[in-house]
This record gives structure tokens, sequence and C-alpha cells, in this order.
């Protein structure tokens, strides 16, 4: 993903051109064809953060799995981690879309939510 | 008649009840059709949907980003709201050109419903590694991408723990993800083009945010293990794809994921002699989605494979409300048929007949220098009078024959691909028409050939052009669409060519 | 009988074991069901048929290709006139399409006269030469460059490993034991004579042994002390091709053929599709059921020469098998010379499919001459219950049994319209893996090739065998097919810190799901 020293490159996916965008060590920006390019780039490569999607385990045999998702994206460094403490819940009470299973994943403050409902 | 299993009736019925079936069905209902029945065959309404847990969807019709199972929910209560029911764990085993559809469930058992018209939203299906014959053995731990997906995210199991995947469509990118946040090391994804299948963002986020190498023009060139597989060879290719053996090299892993591609699945089409399209693996429509069989309609990845639901959720209203309209005039002209002592207007002998008399008709409008378009039915032989009338026939003239359900006997131009255009859908539109979803506009879809980059797609007709739009970049693994003003289009004759050109 | 367990050995007793439950066996298991003996099937594999058997063409052939006064020769001949009877008594689909071996050249003309007249010597009915002219007319896909073919009426297809399934099942519901899943580890002499053939799990006690173990014919010999042939395998690819395609040809069609096989045949299957095939390889490998680029290059080259429409782009399935040949010409059925009351019944390659009903009945003469007792049993029943093919009905059949059984509208297969009520019965009729459902059920065998029922397969084995999910297998021991639970691997790092539960070893992925499992139900309950 970094490129030379100090540089950072990053495919733009704020619309379907897919410019190579690519932050220098001095924060300049080349490659994007739009300011939105720029944006992107630039947070990609300060801070980059991802919505988490997986699972959560149920005690309901016809639905062994809840989907989840965080409620914002959280930093992408953390995604693993997440996950795992994701694959330590284990729910066993009537769920609706949108509930909160796990509060304020790893000190974030980013919740995951279900996404489907179960039972 | 209790032994041929239940008769039933419906205006419209959709065979299936993923994001295209849903759509069709909430449309149907808001554009006034009576009874309308969504046939699933899981136990659940989404389709595909439940098992994309990732998000994504809806950018475009929500303004939002959705994960799968969101998206189905919000239409599966818009379907509910508009008053369409669902028919579960209902597999529908066979359609008729008299548009009756027969389907099996443990609950209702074989139930035949007659419909005034039917939608096909049967989506797409994978294709199998036996379609590839990769050399080697034939162990335990390989799937296909939507297999796994369905393994992995709704049965809850783990398929292994060092993945490869072969092909770089979105299913196995998203699965690349979904593996890797399960704990498994995917060592590495394998593409036989020069460039990815799948979406820019799939390649950025399911496989750069994890390290994950993608070979590109590779393949996987033989399979190991006896029970259970023990690894994979890669090798690049040579420029007739074939495996160069002397660069390959053993990648150790228990899994191999197939996203090698889709296939509109057209089984039940095509059994009834609906025309297909060899470029899509789907039915040929028109800009309502209607198929070569009159009353028939299809949308979303059955007619071709989309990459983004939104637009599978736009083909399915277009349908819907063509299929309702469809079995209006169906009702219409059956009950003016009934009252006139005429024959009815779905039946097998008025619809083959129909055929062979519009098949002289377009013959006198060549003499007369009208070129109509014509859809060859494979099934019955007989050409649907449908697509062949001329325009100027009054539209009374039509009714008993089929020809003249939803907007009087029509002239259908046709829309071909040109240069690095595969495809193109819809491949038919309906001179003078105003449905097809956009009023005025008439939206094409396209996929390029060749990735290709600062290019025109060009819209022509006799030599003329129609409309031109700039692209910086096309790529196979993304669909084009296209907007025409319905007024610029060419009259009677109506050959449209969709080309992509170097600008 | 099938899939019983014990952890300590346990003693049979049995008038005849038979080793070795492929087409051969298991058709020896059903004649000798005819009598009142105590008979014992074993299988190595957990399912009969899991040999060579499930990658056989399932031609069952007229007869010219073999040297008269050979066995094959006349054991083909009189096992394909028994085809008829056993199919029709078992419900095993057969159809008698017919063979056609096409000749490309003028010199192949003389090649095909040759089987002509070698054909009539061998008492195959009905052969007749035909020109260039009759034979595009009767085969409209052959290669214009046919110029004459050689027809023999009596050529058919079957469904090799159902026709195994089949006797299998026929002998066990005439008081046969079945016992798969075990390999022979060694044959116990006394005074000469066999006494007793011992498996992991068990000791049957026997004095007469038939050892119709294929690939693995000279090892359970060499058991015996018994060294006088060795095993060759031979290996052949075959390649499916879709039911689109299934009309290509109505004949099973032969190129004249090579010093070691028949060559490489156009075989409209069965069940409705085209199979291409085999290549003929030697192998040292027992177990090398690897397909190569090779080998599809040879098969397609070889059938497109015959019939042009022949494409690679409808491949559906390619796989391998093994044929057992030996190191004699013919069939090798004969009495140990040097272990009294073993029967080899070895070198079975082809025509052993066809030959297999002869072959059984040549084996119970052996049998009887050799001085077994055997007395009619009176309450044989020849007739297996055909499974239901839910596809294969009316509409109204359909209808009255999905009213009868609610698990017949439950379609599990959507590319052959298989339901669940199929799939479980095929479980206990005796499937125990998803390829053994596929093998009885065609459940995975279309186009799509198992995308669509495996999870519901899975699902179905699991219940029924009382199995969790994670331990259900392609084909038995080591095929798991996802060998973790939900979140496994993600928690091995969580459980190994805690020390609650061991780390999945790695390699032994049925038995670590099963720890895994068990872990989780002390796990604890949910945060949020």
């Amino acid at each position: 993903m970094t490129k030379g020293a100090g540089e950072f490159t990053v495919t733009c996916v704020a619309c379907p051109v897919g410019c190579e965008v690519t932050v220098s060590d001095r924060g300049e920006v080349r490659g994007n064809r739009c300011d939105r390019g720029r944006e992107y780039a630039l947070l990609e490569h300060r801070d980059p953060r991802r919505i988490l999607t997986s699972t959560v385990r149920t005690t309901c045999p016809d639905l062994p799995l809840l989907p989840v998702r965080t409620d914002r994206p959280i930093p992408k460094r953390l995604l693993f981690e997440a996950a795992k403490i994701l694959a330590t819940e284990c729910i066993s009470r009537p769920v609706k879309a949108g509930d909160v299973v796990v509060r304020d994943i790893l000190g974030t403050g980013a919740s995951a939510v279900a996404t489907d409902d179960l039972f | 008649m209790e032994s041929a299993g239940r008769h039933t009736h419906a205006d419209v019925v959709v065979i299936g009840g993923g994001p295209a079936g849903l759509a069709a069905a909430v449309a149907a209902r808001r554009a006034g059709a009576g009874r309308v029945v969504i046939v699933e065959r899981d136990v659940r309404l989404g389709g595909i949907l439940p098992q994309c847990i990732h998000a994504g969807f809806g950018v475009k019709w929500f303004g939002e980003e959705l994960t799968g199972p969101e998206y189905a929910g919000r239409f599966v209560k818009q379907a509910a709201d508009a008053g369409a029911e669902s028919m579960l764990e209902t597999m529908v085993l066979e359609i008729t050109r008299d548009l009756r559809v027969v389907a099996v469930s443990p609950r209702d058992g074989l139930v035949m419903v007659e419909c005034g018209a039917i939608v096909l939203a049967m989506g797409c299906r994978e294709r199998p590694r036996g379609a590839l014959a990769i050399p080697g053995t034939r162990p335990a731990g390989i799937f296909t991408a939507g297999t796994a997906q369905r393994l992995v995210n709704i049965e809850g199991v783990v398929l292994g723990r060092r993945a490869v995947i072969l092909g770089s469509g979105d299913v196995g990118l998203i699965m690349a993800r979904r593996l890797t946040l399960e704990g498994v090391k995917v060592e590495a994804v394998v593409e036989i083009m020069s460039y990815a299948g799948g979406l820019a963002r799939n390649i950025q986020q399911c496989l750069r945010d994890f390290d994950i190498p993608l070979y590109l023009g590779h393949t996987v060139s033989r399979v190991h293990g006896r029970d259970r597989l023990e690894g994979v060879s890669v090798a690049p290719v040579d420029d007739r794809r074939a495996p160069i053996p002397d660069k390959e090299w053993f990648i150790p892993c228990d899994t191999l994921l197939l996203s090698v591609g889709l296939i509109p699945e057209n089984e039940l089409s095509a059994a009834c002699g609906i025309e297909l399209d060899p470029a899509t693996g789907g039915p040929i429509v028109t800009d309502e989605m209607e198929t070569s069989v009159p009353g028939i309609f299809a949308c979303g990845n059955v007619v071709h494979v989309h990459d983004l639901v939104d637009h599978v959720t736009e083909d399915g209203m277009v349908a819907g409300e063509a299929a309702a309209a469809a079995a209006a005039a169906a009702l219409a002209s059956a009950s003016g048929a009934a009252t006139a002592g005429a024959i009815a207007v779905t039946t097998a002998a008025a619809g083959a007949m129909a055929g062979a008399e519009g098949g002289a008709r377009a013959k006198g409008g060549a003499g007369a220098g009208t070129r109509t378009t014509t859809m060859t039915g494979t099934g019955a032989g007989a050409r649907p009078a449908h697509y062949s009338g001329r325009a100027g026939v009054p539209a009374g003239e039509g009714n008993g024959d089929g020809t003249s359900r939803i907007s009087g006997t029509r002239t259908l131009g046709e829309i071909r691909p040109g240069s690095n255009v595969r495809y193109v859908v819809p491949q038919r539109f309906v001179q003078g028409g105003e449905r097809g979803g956009g009023g005025r506009t008439l939206t094409i879809s396209l996929r390029p050939s060749e990735p290709a980059e600062n290019v025109v797609v060009e819209v022509s007709a006799a030599g003329k052009v129609l409309r031109r739009q700039r692209k910086e970049k096309v790529r196979p693994g993304e669909m084009l669409q296209v907007n025409i003003d319905r007024r610029t289009l060419p009259s009677g004759d109506g050959v449209v060519t969709v080309s992509i050109v170097s600008r | 009988m099938q899939g019983t367990r014990a952890t300590q050995s346990m003693t049979v007793k049995a008038d005849v074991a038979i080793i070795g439950a492929g087409v051969v066996g298991a058709a020896i298991a059903r004649e000798l069901a005819r009598y009142d003996l105590r008979v014992v099937l074993i299988e190595r594999e957990v399912e009969a048929a899991f040999g060579t058997s499930k990658a056989n063409s399932g031609v069952v052939h007229a007869g010219f290709h073999s040297t008269p006064g050979t066995l094959k020769a006349s054991l083909c001949v009189q096992g394909n006139a028994m085809f008829d009877d056993i199919a029709g008594e078992l419900s095993v689909p057969f159809r008698r399409n017919g063979s056609l071996m096409v000749a490309m050249s003028t010199d192949e003309v003389g090649v095909l006269r040759e089987h002509f007249e070698q054909g009539r010597r061998n008492g195959v009915p009905g052969l007749r030469l035909l020109d260039a002219d009759e034979a595009r007319k009767s085969e409209p896909g052959l290669a214009p460059e046919v110029v004459a073919a050689l027809y023999a009426p009596t050529g058919g297809v079957v469904c090799p490993f159902q026709l195994t399934f089949a006797l299998v099942e026929n002998a066990v519901a005439n008081g046969g034991a079945f016992m798969a899943g075990s390999p022979v580890t060694s044959i116990h002499l006394r005074d000469g004579r066999v006494a007793a053939v011992e498996t992991p799990e068990a000791i049957i006690e026997t004095a007469w042994v038939v050892n119709a173990a294929g690939l693995f014919a000279d090892r359970i010999a060499a058991m015996a002390g018994d060294e006088s042939f060795e095993i060759r395998p031979r290996k052949g690819e075959e390649y499916l091709l879709d039911k689109r395609v299934g009309s290509l040809v109505r004949s099973t069609v032969f190129p004249v053929p090579t010093a070691v096989s028949k060559g490489i045949l156009v075989i409209p299957t069965v069940d409705g599709n085209i199979m291409v095939g085999p290549t003929a390889e030697d192998t040292r490998d027992r177990l090398d059921l690897t397909t190569t680029r090779a080998g599809f290059e040879a098969v397609f080259a070889a059938a497109r020469r015959m019939v042009p429409s022949v494409s690679p782009r409808d491949i559906i399935a390619s796989f391998a098998g093994l044929r057992a040949a030996c190191s004699e010409d013919d069939f090798i059925i004969r009495p140990s010379r040097v272990a009294r009351g073993l029967v080899h019944v070895a070198g079975i390659e082809s025509p052993g499919l066809t030959a297999a009903p002869a072959i059984a009945r040549m084996v119970a003469e052996i049998l009887r001459e050799e001085g077994l007792k055997m007395r009619a049993r009176r309450a044989f029943n020849p007739v297996r219950p055909a499974p239901v093919r839910f596809a294969h009905l009316s509409r109204a059949q359909q209808a009255r049994l999905v009213a009868s059984d609610p698990a017949f509208g439950r379609i599990v297969c959507r590319c052959e319209t298989v339901t669940e009520a199929e799939v479980v019965d095929a479980i206990r009729r005796g499937a125990r893996t998803v390829d053994g459902v596929k093998l009885r059920t065609r459940a995975g065998m279309g186009r799509c090739q198992g995308g669509f029922c495996l999870p519901r397969v899975m699902k179905i084995l699991s219940r029924e065998l009382g199995i969790p999910v994670e331990h259900v297998t392609k084909r038995g021991p080591g095929s798991v097919i996802a060998p973790y639970p939900a979140k496994a691997l993600l928690r091995e790092s969580e459980t190994r810190s805690t020390g609650g539960e061991r780390e999945v070893p790695a390699g032994t992925m049925a038995e670590s799901g099963a720890r895994v499992r068990a872990g989780f139900r002390t796990a604890p309950a949910a945060r949020g």
C-alpha cells in the first residue's frame, strides 16, 4: 500500500473511476481526478476507518448466526480485534434489526447493531 | 382435480423473492395488480441478500449504505405493506407459455397458478469447478464463493484454516475479507484475466486492506490432496490463458473458493421456450422487461448479472409495473373475448395461432418497407405475434391474439452491442413506448468487453450519433448505463447500436 | 447392519465373506443371497461403489471387443443378456441404446470386419456392418470422415453405482450383512485353509472368502500367502457434459480399439448426459485419481474426431477412475492355489461391469464345486423396491406424493429436482456422505454441481445421522467439508490464554471440531 519513502497510495472508491491517488510525505496529493478523491486519500492516509460487518452466534438452532455491523466506522487496524470480540458473544434473546448487540467495542465508541431480526 | 394438485389464480406471479422479485411485486401492487404472489424457494424472502452481510447496498436507491439483510428487510416490508403475498419454501417446477406456474412446497403441496402475467426473478447461479476442468484431485474443501458465503454466514460453520480464492469476482473478493475476519488466512486471490473481475472498491477494501495478494494473469493449475484439499498449484498463464508449467508454484491450503462467474438461472425460461441472449445468458427483453413470450417479464440477475443491487431493484420496478399492466389488459381482453364468444387469449392454442399469423404479417410489413424486429421463439417454433405487429394497426385488431395486451400492436426497435460492448440490455425497445422506467428516457445497461480508458460510450442509429457519454475508465467488472431521449430514437426501422470508442 | 461400530473387536460367524463392495463383490453377495448362507460383504470405504465402480463409464458392452475363448468374452456376452432382468428386478436405470464402432479411414474398415467376426464368434446377437450413409443416418452427429461402422443393438448403458447400491441393498434384504468402512487387515489361515478375516473392528470367522477387492485384490491375496498375480492399475479420465447436449448421440460411439483399451468413447449416459473418455494410463499409485491437462486434451481430441460437436465448453464435471487391471490377460476367477477356501475374482477391468452378473454366477458355481453346501433360500426376493425419483413422476403422482409426505415438497437439488424425502431415503438405504447422497439421488450432479444443495444435504445428513454438521464428510474419514463451528478460529487465542480449552490441533479436523463445540456449551452468555 505504501510506495517510496513515506508515500502512500490508495485506490479511490469515491466513484467507480477508481483513481490511484498518492499522498506524499509532505501531504501533497496527486493522481486524483476530483476533490472527492483528494479528501478520500487524505482521510485514508491520516485515519483509515471502516464499518465492520460480521456475525454473532445465537442459541437459535434455525438461525445460528445474527448478522451485525458497527454503527460507525472504526479504525481499520482494529477490525480483526473487533471481530474477535464479537466471536465471544452469543445471543439468546429476541433481537430486532437496529438493536445494539455489543456496546463500545474496544473503546472506539462504536456499537455492534443487529442488521436482521432474530426469533 | 385434487390429485393433480391445488389450483389457484393470481394477477401477477413473481418467481423468486430476492431484490428483483421483491421490487417487481411492490411495483405490480402499486400499479394496481390485484393478487400478486412471490414464489420463493427458501424459507425466507430476500434471495441471496440475507447471506450478504457486508455493507454497500442501496447507495443509489436509498442514499445510504446498507447491508444485505437490511436492504432485504426494507423491501420485504415494502412488499408486505403493498399487499403482495408470498409462498415460501416453494420451488417452481415449470412455467408455460399460456401463463401457468407449477410449483411445489411442503406446506401447500403441488400448486398450479394461472396468472395474468409472470415475472421471472430467479437470479443467477455460480459457475462450478467442473466447468473449469482444473486438473488434479477432487478433495473436500472446494466451494463456490456463494456457497461458502452461505455456509459461513448462515449455516454457521468455518470451512478451513488457509484459503486460496480463484477468480476476482465480487463474491470472491467479499469472501476474502469475510474469511479473514473469521480467522482464516487467505493466501491469495488468483485471477486468470489481466484485470480484476470485481469492483474497484472491493479490491481496495477486501484485499488491500488485509494485504491479501492478487495475482492477475494467473490461475490454479492443479488441485492437490486426496480426501481434503492440501494445496493448489498456481501458475501464470500464456496468451491462450493456459498455465505456464515451469512457472508453477505450490500454495498449501485446505480451502479453495471459486469466484469464476455467475450464470443467469434460466432453466425454467429455456424450458418454456423463452428466447435467450447468448451474450447475457438471460432472456432477451424489451425496455418494459418483457421476454419473447407475451406476458412473461424478467428482471434482475436472471436477465444479466448486475454488480449493484440498486440496478436490480430498478429492473424489478420496471418489470413489475409492466406486468401489472399486462395482467390488467389480459383480464380485460379475456372478459371482452368471453362476451364476444371468442377464444380466450391465454391458451396455448391461441398463442400458437397468433405466432403463425404474426409471422405472416411481419413478412407483409417488410414488403411495405417497414422492417420489424423479430424474435424467434426457441420452443414452439411459433414466433409470438406480439413482437411482429406493425405500427398503425388498430389496437382492437390485435385482440384475441395476444399482441395487444399492453399498448396495442407495437413495433419493436432493436438495440445491438457495437465495438467493445459485450452486451446491452434491453435488447429491444417499444416504439413510442413511454414505460421503460424513465418516461421519456430510455436507459440502456451495457458491459464492456475489455477494459479501456478515455473512451466515449456512443449510441447511434442509421449512421447518426444519438448520444455520446465520456468515461474515464471502463472495465468489464463494472456495468455502464447510458440514457437516451426517446424522441431521438429512430422510428420504424429502429436499430440502435451502442459502442465504446476511444476519444 | 451398515455403519455398525464397536470399540472392541466383535466376532461374526459367516459362511462366506466377500471382500470388496464394488459392482463385482455386490453382485456376488446378491447371487449368494439366493442360498441359505450367512454372507458378509466387507468394504474398506464408508459406502459401496466408492472405488472403481464409482468412476465406471456405465457402458454395458455387447461383447465384440474380447478375444473369443476368454472369460472376458463369454462372461461379457452372458452378463449383457442378464441385464434386462437384473435392472428390472433391482429398479436400476438401464437402456439398450446400441453400440457403434466407427471406422475413420478405409484402413480401419478391416478392423471393423475383424470385430464383426469376433463378435459373431462370441455370440453377440444382431451385429451389423453399416456403410457411411447408414451410420450417419442412424447417428447424425457423426463426423463426415466416418466411412463405416459396426453396430451392436445389445450394447447398453446403466448407472454403475446405482446398480452396485441396488445389489447391496437386495443382498442385505435377503439376509446378507454389509460392513462398510472396514478395511481387511489380515486373513487367518488354519491348516492351509482360510479361517477368518480380520478388520479393525471385527473378526469374521468363515471358511470361504471371495476376494473381490478390485485395486487391492493382490494385497488381499498376499494376506493369505498367495502371490500368484499382481494388480496393475490403469487410470482413466472421464468428462461429463451438460444435459443440454445430451442428445448429441444416441448410441455409445467407439473408435476402433487400441492395444490397451477400447479407446475414448462418446457415451450417452442413462441419466441423459454425455460422457467422454476414458483415457488409459498405467500408474503405480492405487489412489491416483487425478485428472490432467494431457488427459483432457486427449479425450476431447479423440471424441471430437468422431463426434465434432462434442465441446469442452459443456463440461460440468471431470473425474478419474482406476481399472483394476492385472498381470494376466484375462479376468482371474479361480480358487487360490495356496489358500483353500479363498476364491479370487481379480483383474476385473472392462468389460467387468457388464460381466458382473455372470461373474457372480460363476463364483457361486466355483464355491459349490469346491465344497460349499448351498441350499436355495426359499424366501429369496429378487426385487429391490425402486427409490422414488420425484423428477420422473407425472404432476398427479407428484401431487399425491407431497400430500402423503411433505418432505417430497421440499426441493433440495434444483438442477435435478431432488426432494428432501429422496435424500432421507438414500440415507436410510446406506448413504453416509455427501458423495453417497449424490450418487444415489443425483443431488449435486446437475449443472451447478452442488452449489445450491450442498448446505442443504449437509444439514440433512447431520440430522439423520445424528452428527454435528462439522462431521459431515464428502466421502468418508479425512474428507470433512466444514471442519469447525462458527467462530472457532477466532476463539482459539482466547481459549489458549484462559487455558479453558485446548488449542485445536491441525490435521484432526473432525475430532477437534467436536472438542471446540463441547467448549461452546460452557461459553459465556451474551453481554450487550
